[in-house]
């Protein structure tokens, strides 16, 4: 039980690296392992680690709080269906992402009318200054920067992105995903990736008046 | 260019990093929450009652492991058969042959009632070829015939009843009985000597001096014995054959078919055409062959005959 005490205060905290900061060590392979063993805590542990990324990513994807609430539910429960197949030789969080990734991709196609989008379409989506017109009619920049909050605008210069690049941005910084496993999961040349995890920053921190 | 070889390491994306975790706080209700990890549970639980992923796997290889076995114990016996050398044979059924000796169970009754007072000479022509009336010089030849009598198959007609009654004849009765036999098989051979053909009288005269002294009272009930169990040796191959063998012994050895007696029978099962010898083997079809093999007593030679279960008699070479 003591693993349900620490699953459940680790419920809350942001991200894996967060909850490893909490003293649980143990990798998200061997949880799987164990979990695959019959250990119902290690699945808590894990699920604690991933839940908040795995959300994030598909919210930022859908822009629709109740369809992301639905497809995280189908990612977590398509992972507990394919436990048997999981391979502790793969990291844990490439193969959750490609789950997540898949059924975002899925969705799109059965509603193609909500969004229809590629994931590895890498075309210009609209440019910070047009998101931030269309947010203040006066066509004001500075003066719409000082009204929205940054979170806002962040999120707002993520939608604004291509598609690719903000798949990989939200892999990289939500999943924790490094460039070879990005590259692996999207299956795209890791320097493709590279190029747009740097037009990502880059266009993500001009929305924050950081044109470096 | 000015720009980050790896994206995300530059302190300037590490810091909109940092900003944009410090935002991104969203994370799903607690009723998701709680419907995926009741999943997990159910799943665990149904794994536990059902078996794990590993042992369910087991378990389907336990499921084939008997099928696996069969066809490996399969596999092997075949090999087996494969490695026993062509020459040996082994013991099959008699081959259902037509026999002109073929009685009913009742008739066969009877007729090892008869034989006790019946000579060989009252017998129908056609038995002259089969009940050889070959009488064992001894006690050992006796019970050689008798044990080599014995491994006969079940034949499913009248010689089923012969065959039983020759069964009977266990070596130790006939060693218990040896001296009534040696008068009986005597008597026996004098009588046959007054009746038989003149030829047949002829060849067997010389061994079949009458001693004197015997019980007379024994001799009836040691003659249906013996009598039984060499009609069966000689019975279980068709009448072609034995006149085959007895007329190819005859020659080779000079004597006269009458001469000539069939000690031994043991059918066999060729593994091809070339009945068992060496010599034919190459130009030999390889379908099995139901025969014999015969032993036969020329004059003090013993010679064996491979037989098939028709009209192919063969003396292979260096046998």
């Amino acid at each position: 039980m003591t693993g349900i005490v620490d699953a459940a205060s680790a419920f809350h905290t942001p991200t894996f690296m967060q909850a490893r900061d909490a003293g649980d060590t143990e990798t998200d392979e061997a949880l799987m392992l164990a979990w695959q063993a019959g250990d119902a805590s290690a699945f808590d542990r894990i699920y604690a680690r991933h839940r908040a990324g795995v959300f994030r990513y598909l919210l930022r994807h859908c822009r629709d709080r109740a369809t992301a609430e639905e497809l995280h539910q189908d990612v977590w429960l398509k992972l507990i269906a394919a436990r048997a197949r999981f391979d502790a030789a793969a990291r844990f969080t490439t193969w959750l992402y490609s789950v997540a990734r898949n059924r975002m991709i899925d969705h799109w196609r059965r509603n193609p009318a909500q969004r229809l989008v590629s994931l590895d379409d890498d075309g210009d989506g609209r440019g910070i200054g047009e998101l931030l017109e269309d947010s203040d009619p006066a066509g004001n920049p500075q003066g719409a920067a000082t009204l929205l909050q940054e979170s806002a605008l962040l999120v707002e210069a993520l939608e604004a992105l291509p598609a690719a690049q903000r798949d990989a941005f939200l892999l990289h910084v939500e999943g924790g995903l490094a460039v070879g496993e990005i590259a692996a999961l999207t299956s795209t040349p890791a320097e493709t990736v590279k190029s747009r995890l740097r037009y990502a920053y880059k266009r993500l921190r001009a929305s924050l008046g950081d044109p470096a | 260019m000015n720009e980050d070889p790896m994206p995300g390491t530059s302190a300037a994306d590490q810091e909109l990093t940092r900003r944009w975790q410090r935002q991104s706080l969203e994370e799903p209700s607690n009723s998701t929450d709680a419907r995926i990890r009741a999943a997990a549970r159910d799943a665990i639980a149904s794994s536990a009652s059902s078996g794990s992923p590993e042992a369910r796997n087991r378990s389907r290889w336990t499921r084939f492991m008997p099928l696996a076995a069969a066809a490996s114990v399969a596999l092997l016996a075949v090999g087996l058969v494969r490695l026993i050398p062509r020459e040996q044979y082994q013991a099959v059924p008699t081959p259902e042959v037509a026999r002109p000796r073929e009685t009913t169970a009742p008739e066969s009754a009877a007729q090892s009632k008869q034989d006790s007072t019946q000579s060989f000479a009252e017998r129908p022509a056609g038995d002259s070829l089969y009940a050889e009336p070959s009488a064992p010089e001894s006690r050992d030849e006796a019970e050689r015939t008798t044990a080599r009598t014995r491994p006969l198959e079940p034949a499913p007609d009248g010689d089923l009843t012969s065959r039983q009654a020759a069964e009977a004849v266990t070596a130790e009765e006939l060693r218990s009985t040896a001296p009534a036999e040696a008068a009986a098989n005597d008597q026996l051979s004098v009588e046959q000597a007054a009746k038989t053909s003149e030829q047949a009288s002829e060849a067997r005269a010389p061994a079949t001096v009458a001693p004197t002294g015997t019980s007379a009272a024994a001799a009836p009930s040691a003659s249906r014995r013996m009598d039984s169990a060499v009609r069966s040796t000689v019975s279980a191959i068709p009448a072609t054959l034995a006149v085959q063998v007895r007329n190819d012994a005859a020659r080779r050895t000079g004597l006269d078919p009458q001469s000539i007696h069939i000690v031994a029978v043991d059918p066999v099962a060729w593994q091809n055409a070339s009945l068992g010898c060496e010599a034919a083997r190459a130009s030999a079809s390889e379908a099995r062959v139901p025969g014999y093999v015969v032993t036969v007593d020329a004059g003090g030679t013993t010679l064996r005959y491979h037989t098939d279960g028709r009209d192919q008699v063969r003396v292979c070479e260096g046998e």
